[in-house]
């Protein structure tokens, strides 16, 4: 859902369940279960993803991850104005690189947060 | 030099990390391979390849070409600027990308276009390098669906393919292919030669093979008389 709210939905596509109930799911109240719980679970899904997005905090930390390609060196590498000689001599000038976390847990904990 | 084929890692002649470390191992890096060329005037050894280390140290842990900080990008480029350079004074004739760190352990961290934005951007001034150098080496990049990360970019053949050919880049690379890495993505050990051949991008091989159960990297002499005929 989270995937489908950022592309600003998926019309004229749509979530087909492409399901069927098990075998031995054999009463006609099984098929109304199993329709309703489903969608259900998207819509639990669906509220989740908009509290994500409202919240902006998970779109926030990984737009700080690559913050340092908002500008300056990182800039020009995407403007595709920098060269490997330009980088060399950033690098020499700047020295061993900051050590930054990946963080998955907290990323992984913050989407448990929401539910 | 790796045993068993004539192709140079630079991780395995320069010392780890230290201060200075880009100044100390470029130095190191200039002196060794005055050695390796004397050598291979000796012998008549020929390089069938470089390649850079960016996935052991822990400042390309989240990557190299596609790392999320522009420091450790630019660290990258450096490396490869020097082993590029390196491989072109050794004679090499081809110049691979194995990008063990270009992928991602968890998407949820992970902004996936812009991180091959930039290994395409990356690739480019790779180009423009070997241009500027006047090396005549084929770039190859070497295919792998995971591991070291859980998602590798340059996932099989084809994904790399595609990845090419999204960025204008098709015509300046081709691929390596290991097959020990196609098993890996699910295919058949042949696969990705039969695919990358067809499409005329089949580069170079890196002749290993795995084990089919344990399920990663095992690197073994090929001698599977079947496989090898194929």
């Amino acid at each position: 859902m989270l995937i489908l709210l950022r592309q600003g939905g998926l019309d004229p596509g749509g979530l087909n369940f492409d399901c069927k109930v098990r075998r031995e799911s054999t009463n006609l109240d099984d098929m109304f279960i199993a329709h309703i719980g489903a969608m259900d679970t998207f819509a639990r899904g669906l509220k989740a993803a908009a509290a994500i997005i409202a919240d902006k905090v998970m779109d926030g930390m990984v737009a700080e991850r690559y913050s340092t390609f908002d500008s300056g060196i990182g800039a020009k590498v995407e403007e595709g104005k920098s060269s490997f000689a330009e980088l060399e001599e950033f690098a020499l000038k700047s020295g061993e690189p900051e050590k930054k976390s990946g963080q998955q847990e907290l990323y992984e904990m913050t989407l448990n947060y929401y539910c | 030099m790796q045993y068993g084929k004539p192709a140079a890692n630079e991780a395995n002649i320069i010392p780890p990390n230290s201060v200075d470390w880009l100044l100390q191992s470029n130095a190191i890096f200039d002196e060794i391979s005055d050695y390796l060329l004397v050598k291979q005037k000796e012998t008549g050894v020929k390089l069938l390849w470089g390649t850079s280390n960016l996935f052991s140290s822990t400042r390309f842990m989240n990557g190299g070409a596609t790392n999320p900080n522009a420091h450790s990008f630019a660290f990258a480029a450096a490396k490869v600027k020097k082993c590029m350079e390196i491989t072109h004074k050794l004679g090499g004739v081809n110049y691979v990308f194995w990008g063990g760190r270009e992928g991602y352990q968890t998407i949820l961290n992970t902004d996936v276009k812009r991180e091959l934005d930039h290994m395409a951007a990356f690739f480019k001034m790779a180009i423009e390098h070997k241009k500027n150098i006047g090396a005549g080496f084929q770039f190859l990049i070497e295919p792998k669906p995971r591991e070291p990360t859980k998602h590798q970019y340059d996932y099989d053949a084809q994904t790399t393919m595609g990845f090419l050919q999204n960025y204008g880049l098709q015509n300046d690379f081709k691929l390596n292919i290991e097959p020990n890495h196609t098993t890996l993505a699910g295919h058949d050990y042949e696969h990705d030669m039969w695919v990358a051949s067809q499409y005329g991008f089949l580069g170079s091989v890196d002749s290993n093979t795995g084990d089919p159960l344990v399920g990663w990297d095992t690197d073994q002499f090929p001698m599977d008389g079947e496989r090898a005929k194929q």
